[in-house]
């Protein structure tokens, strides 16, 4: 199967909006000066960026009765955790 | 609201409903902008768009950076300074507000680009095409005036070589554009205009282009697509409404674009270089950023050196004519790849000469090129893209690549996802096996350009040997792969079934 079913679209998409929540909430906490602050202040935004994408199509796909498909979702979760990864590294 | 509409009501999920509750109160789904056709929800479609995205990322960020920066000669560079180190986020908006810029010309060559292989400067989008290519002019416009307001030794040298070429143009057109882009005060006035033209007159001039742009698109609608004839007819007469279907669309590719940019930006950030003054401008030499490397390197050929200056400016000033009178020129009318191939191989040489030369340029700072060395590239080049291109071309039959997969050499059954699969992993081993042979024709130039600038080295001639053996593994597995493929509706497989018959016979 190259499709989610309808629940584990709503559930992966549940967790999205989570994540985004977050995501912003902790851009606010940042330092605005120094490169460190910045950094992470990019890369949570990014988060942000990646997850709306991700649940726009999400809601695209499911509107359009296509089937949500699992590599696009599966690409987005590996762009979120290169996110992640360069956020702790750089 | 009757029964049915409440029931309606219910079984949408809470998202739609919000982005019913939206609709219904912004009025987003008035037909303000016509529904797109469903094949066209695929980023290649959306190039442009994406400029734009990149445009307004620069307008917000620009805007911010105009609070603190001061465009004269002796607080230019300070003011930038501040902002780096300074102001809250500085440095991340001078990173992004640079990679947004070049994102945006690389866009716009993609799009032109993409808009010319796909014919969509045909008929009735021609005025389409030539806005367009004045956005792409306006646009790097927008680099050129841009990269002098740091006011760094790099980008103050750079400048100066451009401005410098303004005396070669013919009188009339060189004392105007020289009193609309320098002006009669020396530096202080050239910033000055820089500045101005750079923060109103382009982005004016480019809403302008934008809104005519936005109007013909409404008018001609989206280019129609040119393969798979059998797929986008099945979908051609599905239409999505812009909002929320194609907005959502476009939003879902800028928030991609937006957070590529932001990791470059965090992975690659800008540093400053030293402020200009004529001591240490000695010391750097001249070279303009990437997207004006190609005319450069054209530049340094010794062919156009001294009075071959205004020949060579001639040359490059013809190449844009022809790009603006493309819909003129080539006025065939099939908009099919598959049956243009002149036209596409001219598009490819192109494309490739500008790519080889950038990078050469980039590889040789201030070097002059003798003409020996750009006959051998720049032909070179030409010639090998030309041979795989017609190759191909030959090769390939004369149709557009079938949607449905075929059967290979056990046909499974119809409808079990066996043919669907294992198509598919064929197709995706030619795609890797088309990518290795581009990246071993990238290998076999980048040894030529190395060899005729820095003379012949046992290690680029091994490179190049390494990279021509490997073409030849990718051109010899590519046709294996084709025939399984058979992309031309079985016409490869009863081509060498009766090339098999006449050699029996």
């Amino acid at each position: 199967m190259n499709n989610l079913s309808d629940v584990s679209a709503s559930r992966i998409f549940a967790l999205l909006l989570l994540l985004g929540i977050i995501s912003v909430a902790f851009l606010w906490t940042l330092s605005p000066v120094g490169s460190q602050g910045q950094t992470t202040f990019a890369i949570s935004l990014s988060i942000d960026l990646v997850v709306f994408a991700m649940a726009s199509y999400i809601y695209r796909k499911s509107k359009w009765k296509e089937g949500v498909g699992r590599a696009p979702l599966i690409g987005g979760c590996l762009m979120l955790l290169l996110l992640l990864y360069v956020g702790l590294t750089v | 609201m009757n029964d049915s509409e409440d029931n309606d009501q219910e079984s949408k999920g809470w998202v739609e409903r919000l982005v019913g509750w939206f609709d219904s109160r912004l009025g987003l789904s008035n037909e303000l902008l016509r529904p797109a056709p469903r094949y066209s929800m695929n980023p290649f479609y959306w190039l442009g768009a994406l400029a734009v995205v990149a445009f307004v990322i620069q307008g917000i960020t620009g805007s911010i950076m105009l609070l603190y920066y001061v465009p004269s000669t002796t607080t230019a560079y300070a003011s930038t300074l501040y902002i780096f180190q300074n102001v809250s986020y500085g440095q991340f908006l001078e990173t992004v507000h640079l990679y947004t810029a070049y994102a945006m010309i690389m866009l716009a060559f993609m799009h032109m680009m993409r808009g010319y292989f796909v014919s969509v400067h045909k008929k009735p989008r021609e005025v389409m095409w030539i806005t367009g290519m004045l956005m792409g002019f306006v646009t790097l416009g927008f680099g050129f005036t841009g990269y002098l307001l740091p006011w760094t030794v790099v980008s103050k040298s750079a400048t100066d070589v451009g401005i410098g070429m303004i005396d070669v143009l013919p009188q009339p057109v060189s004392s105007f554009v020289s009193f609309l882009i320098v002006g009669t005060g020396g530096d202080a006035a050239e910033l000055l205009r820089f500045f101005d033209l750079h923060v109103v007159v382009l982005p004016a001039v480019l809403l302008v282009l934008l809104g005519v742009k936005m109007y013909m698109l409404e008018t001609h609608g989206v280019s129609e697509p040119v393969t798979g004839e059998a797929h986008t007819a099945e979908r051609k007469g599905k239409l999505v409404p812009f909002f929320p279907d194609v907005s959502f669309y476009l939003l879902e590719l800028a928030a991609l674009f937006g957070a590529v940019m932001l990791l470059v930006s965090v992975l690659f950030p800008l540093s400053l270089a030293p402020e200009y003054s004529p001591a240490v401008a000695g010391q750097f030499v001249s070279q303009p950023d990437w997207y004006f490397l190609w005319v450069y390197q054209i530049l340094k050929i010794s062919l156009f050196e001294n009075a071959g200056l205004s020949w060579a400016l001639s040359f490059v000033t013809l190449i844009f004519v022809i790009l603006v009178l493309l819909p003129f020129l080539d006025r065939g009318d099939t908009k099919k790849i598959a049956r243009r191939p002149i036209y596409v191989t001219l598009g490819l040489v192109f494309t490739a000469e500008v790519v080889v030369l950038a990078i050469w340029g980039h590889l040789t700072p201030g070097q002059a090129v003798s003409n020996t060395q750009a006959a051998l590239v720049l032909g070179g080049t030409a010639l090998v893209v030309s041979l795989i291109s017609l190759s191909s071309y030959r090769l390939l039959p004369g149709r557009p690549a079938r949607e449905t997969p075929i059967a290979l050499s056990a046909p499974p059954q119809p409808g079990s996802g066996q043919v669907h699969s294992a198509s598919a992993w064929t197709s995706g081993i030619f795609v890797a096996v088309l990518g290795a042979g581009a990246l071993s024709i990238g290998g076999s130039i980048n040894s030529i350009v190395l060899m005729a600038t820095y003379g012949i080295s046992v290690g680029e001639v091994a490179t190049l040997a390494i990279s021509l053996i490997a073409l030849s593994a990718a051109v010899v597995g590519s046709s294996f792969l084709l025939y399984r493929l058979d992309l031309g509706r079985g016409r490869i497989k009863r081509r060498v079934k009766a090339f098999e018959v006449g050699w029996r016979e």
